[in-house]
This record gives C-alpha cells, sequence and structure tokens, in this order.
C-alpha cells in the first residue's frame, strides 16, 4: 500500500488539532510558529476564503532525495519521505531544491540538522494514519491508499462539483504526490503553486546529468585519438628530420 | 381541530429536521468524554468533555498540546497541579472560568459516575476576554 493524505480545506476549520497532534508525535516543542520552521512541521494557513494546510507533500519522485549528495533522504514504498539526520552533512541543497519549500533548517543551533514532516511512518508501518489525520474533528485531513484516496476525491468533486475547483492537487504536480488536496478556493488562492510541471523535477537535471557520461568517453576518446595522431605526427616529422640530418653528416664525413 | 393538529404536527417535524441538520452540519468528531481517575475524598468523578470545551476556545491548540497530550490522554489530574495554573488550572483560575475558589464551581467538574458532562448547563462562564466562536462548516478566515 501505498499511503496518502487527503487534505479538503472546505472541511478544515483551522482547530489546529493536527499541529497540536504533530507536535506531540515528534516531541517538537509546544510553541506553534506562524510559518513551517524546523519545530513545526505543519501549519494550518488562514487564506481569504479557506483554511489550508502546510506541511511536506511526499512527492512520488522528490527533487530533495534526487539532490541530497549524501543520500539523507530517501522516499520509502509506501509513501513517505524520510531524512536521517546522521547522514546529514547541512549542504541545505534540500532546502533550495524543494518547489514547495518545505524541508526547515535549525538555524539556532551549534550543529544544526533539516526538518520537515515524515508522516508518522511508525504509525503507518503499525497500520495507523498519521497523528495529523487520526485527529482531525471534521474530517478535514484523512489518511489512506493513495489510489483510493484520489478516488474518494473525485468522488467529492462528482458528487458536489460547485463546491470545488475541478482538480485534484497532487495527482500530477511534479510527478505526483502523497499528500492531496481539495479546494473550494483556487490553488492559487490557497498559495499553493501552481506552476509546476507534471513530470517529476529530478527529470529536469536527469536529461542534462544522464549524458554526461556519454560525453565524458566519447569526448575522452576524441579528445586522445587527436592527441594520438598528432603526436605520432611530430614523431615521424622528428624521425625524419633526425634521418635526414644524419646522411647529411654522414655525406659531410 | 384534528387537521390543525396534523399539520402543527408535520410542521414542527419539518423545523426540527431542519433543525437537525444544521445540528449535523455542526458536528465535530471529538473524543468521547474522558474519565479521570477519582482521588481520596474527591466529592465526584471528574469527566471531561470536549463538547462542552470546544465552544470556548476555536482552537485545539489553546489546551493541546502545551498543557494536555492528545495521542495518549493524561489520566490524571490533580488539584496541586491546578493551584499552580498548570493542566485544568490554567483556565480554571477563577479568572478566565472558574475556578477552586466558586464554591458552586465544585459540582461543575466533580460530576460524578453516570453523569453527562457533554450538556451545557445554563450560565456556564465564557473565558474571560476571548470570542466565542462558533464551530459552523460556514466559519472562514477573515
Amino acid at each position: 500500500m501505498k499511503g496518502a493524505i487527503l487534505f479538503d480545506s472546505t472541511k478544515c476549520i483551522g482547530c489546529e488539532a493536527c499541529v497540536a497532534a504533530c507536535k506531540e508525535k515528534n516531541n517538537l516543542p509546544a510553541a506553534i510558529d506562524p510559518k513551517l520552521t524546523a519545530y513545526t512541521w505543519t501549519v494550518v494557513e488562514p487564506r481569504n476564503t479557506a483554511f489550508i494546510r502546510r506541511m511536506c507533500m511526499h512527492c512520488e519522485t522528490p527533487t530533495c532525495v534526487s539532490v541530497c549528495p549524501v543520500q539523507a533522504f530517501r522516499k520509502e514504498p509506501n509513501g513517505p519521505v524520510l531524512y536521517d539526520a546522521s547522514r546529514c552533512i547541512g549542504c541545505r541543497y534540500c532546502i533550495m531544491a524543494c518547489p514547495f519549500g518545505v524541508p526547515k533548517y535549525q538555524w539556532d543551533r551549534a550543529v544544526p540538522i533539516v526538518q520537515k514532516c515524515i508522516m508518522c511512518p511508525d504509525r503507518i508501518a503499525a497500520g495507523k494514519a498519521p497523528a495529523c489525520a487520526s485527529v482531525c474533528p471534521t474530517g478535514a485531513t484523512t489518511f489512506g491508499d493513495r489510489d483510493q484516496m484520489i478516488r474518494e476525491a473525485r468522488t467529492r468533486l462528482a458528487a458536489t462539483p460547485k463546491k470545488y475547483v475541478p482538480q485534484v492537487y497532487g495527482v500530477e504536480e511534479v510527478g505526483g504526490t502523497s499528500v492531496l488536496i481539495l479546494s473550494s478556493a483556487s490553488f492559487a488562492d490557497l498559495g499553493l503553486r501552481t506552476d509546476l510541471p507534471r513530470a517529476p523535477l529530478p527529470m529536469l537535471t536527469w536529461q542534462v546529468l544522464s549524458k554526461i557520461p556519454d560525453v565524458v568517453v566519447v569526448g575522452g576518446a576524441l579528445l586522445y585519438g587527436i592527441w594520438w595522431i598528432t603526436n605520432r605526427r611530430t614523431k615521424v616529422q622528428e624521425a625524419l628530420a633526425e634521418e635526414a640530418a644524419g646522411k647529411s653528416e654522414s655525406r659531410q664525413r | 381541530m384534528n387537521h390543525t393538529f396534523r399539520s402543527g404536527a408535520a410542521w414542527a417535524l419539518v423545523a426540527l429536521l431542519a433543525l437537525g441538520g444544521h445540528a449535523a452540519a455542526q458536528q465535530l468528531r471529538l473524543p468521547p468524554d474522558l474519565p479521570y481517575a477519582k482521588a481520596e475524598g474527591s466529592p465526584g468523578k471528574v469527566i471531561f468533555s470536549h463538547q462542552l470545551h470546544v465552544a470556548v476556545s476555536e482552537k485545539c491548540t489553546a489546551c493541546h498540546v502545551s498543557l494536555f497530550r492528545m495521542l495518549a490522554p493524561t489520566r490524571t489530574v490533580t488539584h496541586a497541579e491546578m493551584e499552580a495554573g498548570k493542566s485544568c488550572g490554567a483556565c480554571h483560575n477563577d479568572r478566565m472560568a472558574f475556578g477552586p475558589a466558586d464554591p458552586a464551581g465544585c459540582a461543575r467538574c466533580h460530576v460524578g459516575e453516570g453523569r453527562s458532562s457533554g450538556e451545557p448547563r445554563a450560565g456556564y462562564p465564557r473565558a474571560g476576554g476571548r470570542e466565542t466562536p462558533t464551530h459552523t462548516s460556514e466559519r472562514r478566515p477573515s
């Protein structure tokens, strides 16, 4: 099963139960920051017409995983994008690479690490919903199999088409995410990026990077060939010159 | 006469259904009432009601998670904690809400076994200085 969180912003009343549960589950300080920080992994943001949760979107093909030079991030087959602090060297490529601006750095610490929502992997492994989904009093945040959640979202769209923007955010964005969002307001109004490509972001760099070995091998062979030819040409010329010099010397004698 | 009664009953039914529908729209999936362990000399078991308390604060974070855990709820609260301004005493301190100094206050928390504490009682005080929000699905941030 590949788990996914479905957030229906039309049901959210902004009570922040999800935030509190997240704080408790992950032993984070109780103070709630207004934006995502290393100590607040999810927030409920009031927008013009609705509330929107901010959290890690748990991309199907995550950019943070692809850019990390030490493989501190990994995508689990059952949904979560996990982070291993013991591998992290603090380069913060992940922070620059994330299209949703999710990973946050512990700027206030002497030995900081990156922090973000990890979708409660132990709870998922135990067959439970992540902390946020388990406490939501309105059913705005729910958890289940990704395919089933997409079906559920489309059922809601079909049942009350007037209520929703006719799209499930996260099905195709950056190759799909494990957090799906339904909304009555336009996604842009909720502060969600609408300029993201349908293809996974790592594909952008992969198209270039995958050609580098070929360029190195073919280019190297080509340059070696040119060097070999010019080198041999000079050697032959030198040998000929020497031969000619030897002949003239013997003639002089 | 009979006809009037019937139409009256029909209207009452319609009104009841409408009210019921409205109430359903406000229904929150809240944890069940939390019974706390009864201490020696306690006048009655304290049974905490979420239903009663969500009317006071629109944010679950008013109590969670700084005062009470939510995934593994605290099963014991003490008067000592309360009087030190912790636990229930963070609000039930005789200023924000009725507290230990209010003689009528005891029975409001120490409801004892078998009583539902989920029914808002008349004269339930609102938290001082706070707005009293409504939990409707129509409520939207301003």
